[in-house]
Formats: structure tokens, sequence, C-alpha cells
């Protein structure tokens, strides 16, 4: 199983605590975030405020959720990290599934919350996106996030759309879905492509796929201002990101030890491309084939024991 | 100028109980140079932290703290952040979260966060004694990047005692501990805002 180089360092019940830190206190947010709620904020409506706070809650849980899961998988717990991927409950109500209705129902989520939530269903291999009714939906066993149409617009949804593509493409969806989903990229290309936001290699990686609906003139051309080659040079430089990372967080020997070093373990963006493409046999663009880093070298193990 | 709320989380030891907490409300949070160097005359005292505030004092007290740690003139506070437009969407980072963190030591331990306020500059003072520094705002701060996600407001020599709003006490679990106490001293910054009543 994969273990990120440098890990082996920290002390085993701290790891082990650290980990159960952030999950058993999941059910805490709510109760803490409200003790600590600045009453000096309370000047919307009390109902607007609510929801704000319930939102805030949720965020929040989704953040600890995923520290907690990055601390597995990179100390070679990848199958316990699956299990929790498999249960949105956690984040969504705070407490795992088992421990009350099988399902959670049909939730409305924001951006960073569907974003977050579906990629880790993806990487369980839970259910799939779609185009809902009311927005884009990601089904799982369990229930069904929702991305109401009004939250997809504004710079936030434009950063996330080509992560959702690999979320999508992870899942093994169906093709129509993806093809929306292409299009959708595609128009918002042509009109925001000035904002910047598509020069990020998250967003360039998409060139991968850049010939997925090749053969069909009336069909889309996802990301059509980037190519293979574009896409190829990305996916290079979020393994270089990482790795300078992870070697700088390293390097911080007083926060190492301690599992403190700032920064995420886990670069979720390349994690869920790296397995959408093993989903989709993306070989070409194994590390084998080229000179990695050690760190690189994990992600892509890392992604082999998900995809 | 704005005033900002903060929130600071200090872990609880055989040193630092109930009895310390509270005695905290009263005498100021101070900086563990001052902590370290409280006996000092004042007349030396102001001189020598002051030539200890630069930019690049700042800037070891938030990347490389453990260089610093009993030395530094600086308070780490919290007051949140959120990291917009991320590949994953806007992440929210509330200050208690990372206060919390700080007083339970990521659960190890039961722990004391404190609420106050401190007057922020809308670009940076790291030297000047009276002010405190947003260094969580990266268009002010870009070599602070790395702990940006604990959205750090940093004050200087000591967080006087009318600031501190209360001290609440938290178990391991971050539950309330049972234990708060209200700073009879506070003074609400409202009444230093430039917001003025008609006369």
């Amino acid at each position: 199983m994969p273990r990120l180089a440098g890990t082996e360092e920290w002390n085993e019940g701290l790891l082990r605590g650290k980990a159960r830190y952030y999950l058993d206190t999941i059910k805490t947010v709510g109760e803490v975030a409200r003790e600590f709620w600045p009453h000096e904020r309370a000047q919307d409506p009390r109902r607007v405020d609510e929801i704000r706070f319930r939102e805030e809650v949720t965020d929040v849980r989704l953040e600890q959720f995923t520290e907690a899961m990055a601390l597995l998988l990179v100390s070679d717990r990848t199958d316990e990290a699956m299990s929790f991927f498999a249960d949105l409950g956690w984040v969504l109500n705070g407490f795992p599934t088992s421990d009350g209705p099988k399902t959670f129902g049909r939730v409305s989520v924001n951006i960073r919350q569907f974003v977050g939530l579906s990629l880790f269903a993806a990487l369980a291999k839970d259910g799939g996106m779609l185009l809902g009714e009311t927005g884009l939906e990601y089904r799982t066993s369990r229930g069904s996030l929702t991305l109401s149409r009004d939250r997809q617009n504004g710079s936030e949804f434009l950063a996330v759309l080509p992560t959702l593509f690999f979320v999508a493409l992870a899942t093994r969806v169906e093709r129509v879905d993806l093809y929306i989903l292409s299009k959708l990229i595609s128009d918002l290309l042509g009109q925001y492509g000035a904002l910047g936001l598509f020069e990020r290699p998250e967003a360039k990686l998409l060139g991968i796929y850049s010939t997925l609906f090749e053969g069909n003139s009336s069909e889309p051309r996802i990301a059509f201002i980037f190519g293979q080659l574009d896409g190829f040079m990305a996916l290079r430089e979020l393994e270089r990101r990482y790795t300078s990372r992870i070697r700088e967080m390293r390097s911080d020997r007083y926060h190492w030890v301690r599992m403190n070093a700032p920064g995420d373990l886990v670069d979720w963006v390349l994690l869920i491309a790296q397995v959408a493409m093993l989903r989709d046999n993306g070989l070409p663009f194994l590390p084998e084939n080229f000179p990695a880093s050690p760190e690189t070298h994990f992600c892509w193990d890392l992604a082999r024991a998900l995809a | 100028m704005f005033i900002q709320w903060c929130l600071k989380g200090i872990s609880e030891r055989p040193t630092f109980g109930d009895t310390e907490a509270e005695a905290l409300l009263y005498s100021g949070i101070k900086s563990n140079w001052l902590f370290n160097n409280g006996t000092m005359p004042v007349e030396l005292a102001i001189p020598t932290v002051q030539s200890a505030l630069g930019l690049s004092a700042l800037l070891t007290h938030v990347n490389n703290y453990a260089a610093v740690r009993t030395t530094s003139p600086y308070i780490s506070l919290s007051a949140g952040v959120v990291l917009a437009d991320t590949a994953l969407g806007s992440r929210k980072f509330p200050a208690w979260r990372s206060a919390m963190d700080f007083a339970t030591e990521w659960g190890r331990s039961f722990g004391y966060v404190y609420r106050v306020w401190t007057i922020v500059t809308p670009q940076p003072a790291p030297q000047v004694l009276s002010v405190s520094d947003e260094v969580r705002n990266l268009n002010l701060f870009d070599a602070a990047w790395k702990y940006q996600s604990q959205g750090e407001i940093t004050a200087k020599l000591v967080i006087p005692s009318a600031q501190i709003q209360y001290v609440i006490k938290v178990g391991s679990d971050r539950r309330p501990a049972g234990f708060r106490r209200d700073n009879t001293g506070f003074v609400n910054p409202e009444t230093i805002s430039n917001l003025l009543v008609e006369i």
C-alpha cells in the first residue's frame, strides 16, 4: 500500500489520535460553532442567519473530514479511508449513516460541499454525476447531493468546473451527461476565459481530454483552447507543485513531526484526475514513462490503489 | 485602521489551570518575550522590545515559530479566513477552529479560548507596537502564505486586559467544559469606533 515518504517518522499513536480528533469532533462542530458564533454577525433576519450558520457548520465538517482522510491516505490506510469516503453522512449529518437513518436523502449543498463530497463518493466508486432538473446532481447509494442552478454562476463555480469534470469522468458517468458538462465548460471558457481561472494547471489539465468527442463535429471539443500537450504539461506541473509542497512541509521539522506542517497532504484535484485517467485507461500519462519524483510516484500509487 | 475580533487558544498545563486562565483576563495576554522579561525595568523594556520588532521578526514568528517561540514579542491570534475560488471551491476556516486546535493541542488536552479585540492596520506595520498586523492577508504579507488557513492576526507584546472579553474552558473534545469567566473590566470596542452619537 502507498505511503508518503517522511510519514514513517510520525508517531503512530499521535497519528491515530489526530485522525480520530478530526473525526470525533465532527459531531460537536454545531455545538462549538454556536458557542463561538459572533453575536455581532446576527444582523440578518433570523432565518437567513440560521441558514448561513448551518452551511458553515457543514463547511467545517467537510474541512475536518478532508484533513482526516488526507492523514489516512498518506500513511498507508487507503482501505480505511475508502470506507469513510463511502459514507457522506459524516459531513452532512455529523455522524456516519450507520448510526442513524441509512440514507441522507436529497440534500442541497454549496459549491465547496458539492465538489468535496462528490469527489469523495467518486473515489469510493459510489454513484455518479448527472444534470438534474434543478442543476448538477450527484447520486450516491445513500442519497443525492444537488447544486442549485443559482449557485452555478460566478467565479467560484468556474474555478471548480475542471475538478467536477474529473469527478464525473471518474464515476463513468453517462456519456450524455459528460457531454453536457463539457459543453458547459466550453461555453464558459468562451465567455469567461479572460478571468484567468482557466490559466491554472487544474483547468489546462482538461486538454488531456480535448479529443473526447472528436468524430462528431456537432459535439463540443472540451477545453477547445487547450490541446493534449497543454494537458500533459499541466499534469506534470501539478505533480511538480505537489512535490515541492510536500518537500517544503517536510523541511519544517518542528511541525512535520507533530503533523502540523501547513498545507494539504493530498492534492485532491490531482488525485481525482489521476484516478479518472486510470479508470479511463490513461496509460500514456503514467510516471513510469517519465522521470518522476518519489512524491509523484506516491500520488500515482495512491491513485492506482483507489482506481 | 479597523478593529478586529479574534480568538486565542492556550492549552492547559500543570502551570496553567483555571486560576491562571482567569488571572490572564486582568493581567493581559503576554507575548513570550514579555513573559520571559517580566522583571525588566520599563525604561529598558520598551526600547528593547522595539528593537526586536520588524518585518523579518514577524515573518520568523509566523513561518519559523520553533526558532523564536520563547523570545518572540508577537502574539498569534486567529480571526478566520476564506480562501476564495480554489479548484475545490471557496474554503472557510473559522477563527474558533484554529483557536480550538491550539487550545486542545489537537485533542490531547483541555484548554482555554479567549475572545479579544485588537486594532489592525490596513498596511504592514510590524514595527509599530500598538497595532496588529493582518498576516492572513496575502496582499500585505505574501511571504506568510503557508499559514494562511490559520487566519492569523498578529499582535505585539501584550493584549491589554481591557480588550479581553472572556475566557472559556474547553475539553479535548472541544466542548465547553463548564468554566467561563467574563472580564469585568472589558471595554466594548464600539466605544472607540468612528461611529459617533449626536451631541
